[in-house]
């Protein structure tokens, strides 16, 4: 990110001072500004959602959407031990829901318990566990919604079909990737 | 149908959590905690993005960018106004969602283009962010397969989005 930020600014503050050097200061005080206000309507949105996804996982909610997904966890991951199949479970559970910071730390440890301690190299399930993470597999674009919301859309409901359609469709490439590649690797070591 | 499920969600959070004896009062006080907490930690990422985008986009460098690579995504259907918020996903999850917004503002929340954008944004997560949380607690440094994995479901479902949104 390092490298993007310091690219992208001092790119863009080389080519400005040939052309507006005014523009620099004021633009920059510009996106500041409009940085505090997207604060402001992503607080709502948060605090509510946030709230609604403590309240699910402290009723058990989460535990009951866990262990429906136990059969799909066992195809994805293979055998794990116990601690590690409910620490999975709990991630994907929570991403589908929108409650990333449920998932988050149920994810750091299910990856913790499954790496040895000199590892190095990340082995298939964790890829599996990642590349979930990563095309999000959200049933409620929870964020999303609320944005629209705020800014007046008409029919924010209206996106919840596509997304579902469009994440769960990149989810499934992504598995098929990842399974296939892993099956790659497994036949080079045989060899 | 779909404007009643998120009130009809909500409703049965609560109805369960009140079922099960949970002290919901308590635990939407540290949901909202937790949510300030992170609003907090995140605003100064929204603050570097949003200046390191709007001052791209002022130098024109945004613009030399993006007719560069158009011909490739009208070719496969994306709307090229959605370029800078294509690559940046998978770098900043803050930055994308002030993008996001920015996108709104421009195009109108309920046109092609927002809604595209909408689905592109709930529909995939900030890759580089999640490789470096995930594995924060391993010595695990070699990722392998699954960056570039991620990268190509990400770019996939913004193609995906451009095309389904056609019919919905």
């Amino acid at each position: 990110m390092t490298a993007i930020f310091l690219v992208m600014f001092v790119a863009s503050c080389i080519w400005l001072l040939f052309q507006n050097p005014d523009a620099i200061l004021s633009t920059s005080l510009d996106a500041i500004n409009s940085s505090f206000q997207l604060a402001l309507t992503l607080a709502g949105i948060y605090i509510f959602w946030m709230a609604i996804a403590e309240i699910a996982t402290r009723s058990g909610l989460i535990d009951k959407i866990a262990k429906m997904l136990k059969k799909l966890i066992r195809f994805l991951f293979g055998k794990q031990k116990d601690e590690v199949n409910s620490l999975i479970a709990t991630n994907i559970a929570a991403n589908m829901i929108g409650a990333s910071g449920a998932a988050t730390p149920a994810a750091i440890a299910a990856i913790e318990k499954m790496a040895e301690p000199e590892q190095t190299k990340a082995s298939t399930p964790m890829v599996m566990l990642f590349i979930l993470a990563a095309t999000s597999l959200q049933i409620l674009p929870t964020t999303i919604i609320g944005i629209m919301q705020a800014n007046g859309s008409e029919n924010p409901a209206r996106i919840i079909l596509p997304t579902l359609i469009v994440s769960l469709v990149s989810t499934v490439v992504g598995v098929i990737l990842v399974k296939l590649f892993s099956r790659g690797k497994h036949r080079k070591e045989t060899k | 149908m779909a404007m009643y499920v998120v009130p009809v969600f909500i409703i049965f959070v609560f109805v369960y959590a009140s079922y099960k004896g949970t002290d919901t009062y308590n635990a939407f006080i540290k949901g909202a905690k937790d949510a300030i907490a992170l609003i907090w930690d995140i605003l100064p990422y929204i603050v570097a993005i949003l200046v390191a985008v709007k001052l791209f986009e002022a130098s024109g460098l945004l613009k030399i960018i993006c007719d560069f690579v158009a011909p490739v995504f009208r070719f496969i259907g994306v709307p090229t106004e959605l370029t800078h918020f294509v690559f940046l996903k998978p770098f900043s999850g803050a930055g994308s969602i002030a993008l996001y917004n920015d996108i709104i503002a421009q195009y109108g929340v309920d046109s092609y283009i927002s809604r595209v954008a909408s689905i592109i944004a709930g529909s995939s997560d900030t890759v580089f962010y999640i490789a470096t949380i995930y594995f924060s607690k391993t010595k695990i440094k070699k990722l392998g397969t699954a960056i570039p994995i991620a990268l190509f479901c990400t770019f996939f479902s913004a193609v995906l989005a451009s095309w389904v949104c056609r019919i919905f």
